[in-house]
C-alpha cells in the first residue's frame, strides 16, 4: 500500500515537473474551463434585429410592430420599402429576419376576416431563427386573441365564455432542468466532460507517449529493481484519479458557480460517476499511449476527435436521430456514456439507480482498456528484458 | 522546380503514418462522421411519456395524433408523473404530457382544463422541436372542440430563408465540415513545418531545396493545402447535393475561393506558430486552443452579437468565422453576392499577415545549426 502511494505521489510530481504536462494537465484544464463558457455568458440571444416591410401602414399594423419590438427576442432594426431591399440587408447580416405586413391588413380584420403576416427568418442561424419565430408568434397571438375575444363579446358572450371558446383546452408547457433555455447551460456541461477526457488522454500520451522515455517502462525506472508492473500501473492511475478528482471539485464548486450553471448533484451518484468516468478515461489514455512514437502525436490525433466525441453523445443531436452504426462505433469512448450521465446527475439531480447503466458501461470500458493496456505493456517489458538479456550474453 | 519536387518527394513519399493520419485519414473519417450524423435531416422519433389520468375518446384522439407525428414517439405510458419524471432524468424521455382526470368532460363543460406538458430544456434542439409539435397537435384538438370553428384573426406564416427544409445537415453538417478542415489545416501545417526541427534534419531539407528556405517551406505546405482544399470541396459539394442545393457557378467559385483562403490562412498561421515557438508541441497546443473550439465561436450556433465584446473580437480573428459568413451569404444566391468581398478580403489579409510573420522566421530556424545533424534515416535528399 505504501509503495502504491509512493508511486502515485512520484507520478503526480511529474505532472508539475514536465513543462508539457503542466500545460496540458494543469493549465489547459483550468484555461478551458473559463474559455469555453465565455461565448455563452449571456445565455440567450436577446433583441435580434428584424427588418419590417409594412405595406399597410395602419394603426393595427403599427400596433403589431410595437408588440413585436416589445418582445425580448426581437428588436425592430429598420423599415424597408420592399422585400428585396430587406432581403439584401439580411444577406449582408444586418438583420436576421423580415416581418412583412400585407396591404389591407387592418381592413380585412375590421371586416371580420383573418389575415396572415409573413416572417422570413434566416434559418442559417437556427437559434436566432427560432427565437424570432417565437417572439413574433407571441406578439401576433396576443393581438389575435384580443380581436377574437372582442368579436365573441360583440356576439353576446361574456369575457369568460369568450376566453373558453378561444382556447377550449389550453396547453401549459413547463421547461424542466434548464428553465431559462440558456445556451450555456445546454452546451457547457457536456463540453466540460470532453475537455476532461481529452486533456487526460492527451496528457497521458504526452507524459508516456514517447517510447524512448516512457516512465512506465522498466528500462527508464530510477530504482535498480523497479516495482512490479501492477504497482506502477495502479499507482500511476491513482495519481491521475486524484488529480482529476480535484478538477471535478474545481468545476463543481468554482466554474459552475462563476457561470451560474445549475448544480443539482447528489453526493453518492456524483462520487460514483467521477470514479467511473475518470478511471475509464485514464485506462483509455494508458492504452492509446502505447501506440505513439512521439509525445505530441496524441495531441495531434485526439484534437480531431473532440467534435465526434461531443456530438455522438446525444446532448445536442438527439440519440434517436443518430445512426445506429455511429452509436456502436463510439461505444468505446467514455464521453459517449459520461455526457448523458453527467447531465442526469448534475443538471437533473438523478439518483444512483437512474444512472446505473452508464456507470456500468464506464466500468466495463475501464476494465477493458485497463486489461488490454496492461497486457500490452507486460508483453513489451518481457520482450525488452529478453532482448537485453540476449544482448548481455553476446 | 527540381528543388521543389525534391522536397515534395521526400516529404510525402516517406513512411510517416502520423502525417497520413493527419492529412488524409482523420479529415476524411471525421467529415464522414459530420455528414452521416445528420442523416435524418431533422430530429425524429423523440421519446415522450404520457401520464394517462383519463381514457376518454378525446384522449385517444390526442394519443393517435401524437403517434402519427414523425417527430414524436410515445415511448412510455406512466401511471403517475414520478415514473415519467424519473425516466426523464435517466435520459429515456425528453418530455411528459400529463392528461388530467376528466379532460373530455371538463372541456365539453367549458371549463378549459389545462394540459400540463413538461419538456427537458437540457437538449435545446429536441426541446424546440417538441415544443412546436406538441403545441400544434394539442392546439388542433383544442380548435376541434370549438364547434364554431372561428379562425385566428392574425396568423403568422414563417418562411425559412437560406435553409427552407430546416435541414440540420445544411445547418450544422456544413459548418462542422468547414470546422474540421479549419483544424486540419492548422495541425497539418504545424506538423510539416515543425518536423524538420523536431528531427534535427533541417540541414538536409535545405540541401534538398538547394539552400532556398522558401522552397523548402512552400514545397512542404502547398501540396498539403491543395489536397485539403480539394477534399473539403468534395465534402461540401456532397452535402449540397444531399440537400438538393445547387449553387450558381459564380457562387461556387466564391465558395471555393473562400475555402482556399481559409485553409491558406490556417496553414500560414500554423507555420508561423512553429516559427515563433520553435516547437511542434507548443505550436500544436496553439492549434488546439484556436482550432478546437472555433465552431463554437463562429456565430453559427450562437449569434456573435450575443457574445461578450472580447469574444466577438477573438472570433473575428479566426478564419472559420469569415468563411462561414461567406458560406451563409452565398446561400442567398445573387442577393448575397455583394457581401462576399469582405470575408474574402479578410481571409486574404490573414494569410498574408501570417506568411509575412512566419516565413522568414521559420527560414532562420531552418538555418539554425541546433536543428541540424539528425539521423540519416530521416534524410530528405
Amino acid at each position: 500500500m505504501k509503495t502504491l502511494l509512493v508511486t502515485a505521489l512520484r507520478e503526480w510530481s511529474y505532472f508539475f515537473r514536465d513543462r508539457a504536462a503542466v500545460l496540458l494537465l494543469v493549465a489547459a484544464s483550468l484555461f478551458y474551463a473559463f474559455y469555453y463558457p465565455l461565448p455563452y455568458l449571456h445565455q440567450i440571444p436577446r433583441e435580434s434585429p428584424v427588418g419590417v416591410v409594412d405595406r399597410d401602414n395602419s394603426n393595427l399594423s403599427r400596433q403589431l410592430i410595437r408588440y413585436t419590438d416589445a418582445t425580448e427576442q426581437i428588436a425592430v432594426y429598420e423599415y424597408y420599402p420592399d422585400i428585396q431591399s430587406a432581403a439584401k440587408a439580411m444577406a449582408g447580416g444586418k438583420i436576421f429576419g423580415i416581418l412583412e405586413i400585407p396591404a389591407d391588413f387592418e381592413r380585412d380584420i375590421r371586416r371580420g376576416g383573418s389575415t396572415a403576416v409573413g416572417l422570413y427568418g434566416n434559418a442559417g442561424f437556427f437559434m436566432v431563427y427560432s427565437a424570432i419565430g417565437k417572439g413574433l408568434s407571441l406578439a401576433a397571438g396576443t393581438i389575435s386573441a384580443g380581436i377574437k375575444i372582442m368579436r365573441l363579446e360583440a356576439e353576446g358572450y361574456s369575457e369568460k365564455e369568450a376566453m373558453v371558446i378561444r382556447d377550449a383546452m389550453p396547453v401549459s408547457i413547463q421547461t424542466l432542468y434548464n428553465g431559462s433555455e440558456g445556451y450555456g447551460n445546454y452546451v457547457v456541461p457536456a463540453v466540460l466532460m470532453v475537455i476532461l477526457q481529452q486533456t487526460l488522454v492527451i496528457g497521458i500520451g504526452i507524459l508516456g507517449g514517447a517510447r524512448a522515455d516512457r516512465r512506465l517502462s522498466v528500462r527508464n525506472s530510477k530504482p535498480k529493481k523497479p516495482e512490479p508492473l501492477y504497482v506502477r500501473w495502479i499507482g500511476r492511475g491513482l495519481a491521475y484519479l486524484i488529480h482529476y478528482g480535484l478538477f471535478f471539485a474545481f468545476y463543481y464548486f468554482i466554474v459552475y458557480s462563476v457561470f451560474g450553471f445549475p448544480a443539482r448533484a447528489q453526493i453518492l451518484p456524483l462520487v460514483f460517476f467521477v470514479f467511473a468516468f475518470v478511471s475509464a478515461s485514464i485506462q483509455m489514455g494508458f492504452f492509446f499511449a502505447q501506440f505513439f512514437k512521439h509525445r505530441e502525436s496524441s495531441m495531434q490525433i485526439f484534437l480531431y476527435c473532440s467534435i465526434p466525441f461531443l456530438f455522438v453523445s446525444g446532448f445536442s443531436w438527439p440519440l434517436t436521430s443518430i445512426p445506429e452504426g455511429l452509436h456502436i462505433l463510439f461505444w468505446i469512448v467514455p464521453t459517449t456514456h459520461a455526457i448523458p450521465a453527467w447531465l442526469s446527475v448534475q443538471q437533473m439531480g438523478a439518483s444512483l439507480q437512474e444512472i446505473a447503466k452508464p456507470i456500468i458501461h464506464l466500468g466495463i470500458l475501464a476494465i477493458a482498456y485497463g486489461s488490454l493496456g496492461y497486457l500490452m505493456q507486460l508483453w513489451k517489458e518481457r520482450k525488452y528484458l529478453s532482448s537485453s538479456g540476449t544482448d548481455r550474453r553476446k | 522546380m527540381t528543388a521543389f519536387l525534391n522536397v515534395m518527394r521526400f516529404t510525402f513519399l516517406r513512411r510517416e503514418p502520423v502525417l497520413w493520419l493527419l492529412l488524409v485519414i482523420l479529415p476524411v473519417l471525421v467529415s464522414l462522421f459530420a455528414v452521416t450524423l445528420f442523416n435524418s435531416r431533422t430530429p425524429l422519433h423523440l421519446p415522450v411519456g404520457i401520464v394517462m389520468q383519463d381514457e376518454s375518446p378525446l384522449v385517444r384522439r390526442i394519443l393517435q395524433n401524437l403517434e402519427s407525428s414523425p417527430v414524436i414517439r410515445v415511448a412510455r405510458v406512466c401511471p403517475d408523473i414520478s415514473e415519467c419524471e424519473s425516466a426523464m432524468r435517466d435520459g429515456d424521455l425528453l418530455g411528459v404530457i400529463q392528461i388530467p382526470p376528466d379532460l373530455e368532460r371538463r372541456a365539453l363543460r367549458g371549463e378549459a382544463p389545462v394540459v400540463p406538458v413538461y419538456l427537458s430544456g437540457q437538449s435545446l434542439v429536441a426541446y424546440n422541436m417538441l415544443f412546436k409539435e406538441i403545441q400544434a397537435i394539442l392546439g388542433t384538438i383544442s380548435a376541434f372542440l370549438d364547434r364554431r370553428n372561428l379562425p385566428e384573426p392574425v396568423s403568422v406564416q414563417i418562411h425559412a430563408v437560406n435553409n427552407p427544409a430546416m435541414d440540420y445537415q445544411m445547418y450544422l453538417g456544413l459548418g462542422l465540415v468547414a470546422a474540421i478542415f479549419h483544424l486540419a489545416a492548422m495541425v497539418v501545417a504545424v506538423f510539416l513545418a515543425a518536423e524538420p526541427l523536431r528531427e534535427h534534419n533541417a540541414d538536409r531539407l535545405l540541401a534538398a531545396a538547394n539552400g532556398n528556405y522558401r522552397v523548402a517551406i512552400f514545397a512542404r505546405l502547398v501540396p498539403a493545402l491543395v489536397f485539403l482544399w480539394l477534399l473539403s470541396l468534395f465534402f461540401i459539394t456532397w452535402v449540397h447535393s444531399r440537400a438538393g442545393i445547387r449553387l450558381a457557378p459564380p457562387d461556387f467559385a466564391f465558395l471555393a475561393a473562400g475555402m482556399f483562403m481559409m485553409l491558406a490562412a490556417c496553414m500560414a498561421g500554423g507555420m508561423a506558430w512553429v516559427a515563433i515557438s520553435g516547437s511542434m508541441r507548443i505550436a500544436c497546443s496553439a492549434a488546439g486552443v484556436l482550432g478546437g473550439p472555433s465552431f463554437a465561436f463562429s456565430g453559427i450556433t450562437f449569434p456573435l452579437e450575443a457574445m461578450p465584446l472580447v469574444v466577438q473580437i477573438f472570433a473575428k480573428c479566426l478564419p472559420l468565422t469569415h468563411f462561414l459568413e461567406l458560406q451563409t451569404v452565398l446561400m442567398f444566391g445573387s442577393a448575397g453576392r455583394f457581401a462576399v468581398t469582405e470575408p474574402l478580403a479578410v481571409l486574404s489579409g490573414m494569410t498574408l499577415f501570417w506568411l509575412l510573420a512566419g516565413t522568414a522566421w521559420l527560414g532562420k530556424r531552418l538555418h539554425d545549426t541546433h536543428f541540424h545533424g539528425g539521423h540519416p534515416e530521416e534524410d530528405f535528399a
